[in-house]
């Protein structure tokens, strides 16, 4: 009798044991759910996707408000600007739709330096175009030439063929009052106002280049500010171009109801 | 009155204390294997579907990035796909993207290698629409790609590109292929197109 009283007691404990078991586990396991779904929802405010759209779509508008400007004889800054106020003005309506305000503004045009960016703090050596397999105009006008050095430290643009070796090799620097150049070894007085890198047939870049495929890199860019012009045909036979003639730094805002974040971008023309 | 103590030789209690954690373990398992198959249960509206909505999510992404990257002064893919699009609205036929008023007109390119290799590939439900603005008050969607309804967990991804009269051959016919209007007649800029991809799970 008394050993089925005890039993019974027993029963009743385990079956509270294991209910409270039951419902500490589910609550953990419903709290693991949560929390990992709560991080997967994380990146639906604005995310580094927007953030690159937004960046490309002003780089774009930029590039093509500058060339909306340059189309007559000279540069026409009241077309640029309605350009951009009319982008501005159409984002902020289709941001607006997704409850994020967007605003832009733009500083005027500088003289752009030969860095990858266009900024004095920009990737000094860099690769301008990959796999090039004629070129048709390479030219150069150097505006400012006050921080080029002398030869230990020169400016210089390379031709690199698929392996890496430099196949043809242009060095600017200043010596005395004077630019001067030198290619294969042989050294030329140049006027850095006008540089014709591919017309000029003493600098042989056609006959150094000739029928090799072969990417284009300046080294120590941050030493020349100025344009630079650069067209031909790529590899897989589509053509390119590479211009830079300025630069402007364009900011924009971005807001939502959690975050707020401002970008400046550097944006070289055209 | 001395106290009397009587201590029984009987092991029940303990053999009940182990039942007791069996079927604790027993229960939890099951609780276990319950969200685990919720989990990858697809169309399954609960809190897991939060997963697959975030993968998608996340492959539509790189999946415009990709198509919008250009370089050297080149227009993206996806920009080249707005430009050369008909106005017609296409469907997915096993092999094509076709055209709903003219079976013989197809889709071909970087875009429907890219949506036929990764979407269709996959069994991935997908959408393609253009929005863009008509004027100051109106907006309008355009069907690119129709599959059908998407599901009540599809993911929608948006790209936004910029169009100038420069990258148009001629604005006007596509203004009339298109109905994607100029909105600025005094410079170059011509609209805004946002490309949404919407996906979902079959």
């Amino acid at each position: 009798m008394d050993k089925s009283n005890d039993s019974g007691q027993m029963l009743l404990l385990a079956a509270f044991t294991i209910g409270f078991m039951v419902v500490v586990s589910t609550v953990m396991l419903n709290n693991i759910i949560y929390a990992s779904n709560i991080a997967s929802e994380s990146n639906n405010d604005i995310s580094y996707f927007e953030v690159s759209n937004i960046a490309r779509m002003t780089d774009e508008a930029t590039k093509a408000a500058y060339y909306n400007a340059t189309t007559g004889t000279s540069f026409n800054h009241t077309v640029f600007s309605r350009y951009l106020e009319n982008y501005s003005r159409e984002v902020t309506i289709l941001y607006a739709y997704q409850g994020v305000s967007f605003s832009f503004t733009n500083s005027t045009l500088q003289d752009a330096y030969f860095t990858k960016n266009g900024l004095s703090s920009g990737q000094e050596n860099w690769t301008i175009i990959d796999n090039v397999n004629n070129t048709d105009n390479f030219t150069m006008e150097l505006t400012d030439t006050s921080n080029l050095g002398d030869i230990s430290e020169p400016f210089e643009v390379h031709a690199l063929n698929q392996s890496g070796s430099s196949i043809w090799c242009m060095k600017m620097y200043e010596e005395g009052s004077n630019i001067k150049v030198n290619v294969s070894n042989q050294t030329y007085e140049i006027d850095p106002f006008f540089i014709d890198l591919k017309g000029n047939e003493s600098y042989q870049f056609d006959n150094s280049t000739a029928e090799k495929t072969y990417s284009l890199k300046y080294l120590n860019s941050s030493n020349v500010i100025g344009l630079y012009s650069l067209s031909g045909e790529l590899a897989t036979g589509e053509s390119f171009r590479c211009e830079r003639y300025k630069m402007i730094n364009a900011t924009v805002a971005i807001s939502s109801s959690k975050n707020k974040i401002n970008v400046t971008l550097p944006v070289t023309v055209p | 009155m001395a106290l009397k103590f009587i201590f029984r030789n009987d092991d029940s209690a303990q053999l009940h204390t182990l039942e007791a954690i069996m079927a604790a373990m027993v229960m939890i398992g099951v609780l276990i294997f319950a969200v685990q198959a919720t989990t990858i249960t697809p169309l399954t509206s609960s809190t897991a579907n939060a997963h697959i909505e975030s993968q998608l999510y996340t492959l539509g992404q790189d999946m415009v990035m990709a198509l919008d990257h250009s370089q050297y002064d080149q227009d993206s893919q996806l920009k080249k796909e707005i430009i050369g699009w008909s106005g017609d609205e296409y469907v997915w036929n096993a092999t094509h993207y076709i055209s709903r008023t003219n079976s013989s007109d197809t889709i071909s390119g970087p875009v429907k290698e890219l949506l036929q290799q990764t979407l269709v590939a996959k069994g991935i439900g997908h959408n393609m629409e253009f929005t863009f603005r008509l004027d100051s008050e109106n907006t309008l969607t355009s069907p690119y790609i129709y599959n059908g309804d998407p599901s009540d967990n599809a993911v929608i991804v948006s790209r936004k590109v910029v169009l100038s009269n420069s990258d148009l051959a001629n604005p006007s016919s596509f203004e009339n292929r298109t109905s994607i209007p100029d909105m600025d007649n005094t410079t170059d800029f011509y609209n805004i197109v946002d490309v949404k991809l919407t996906m979902w799970r079959m």
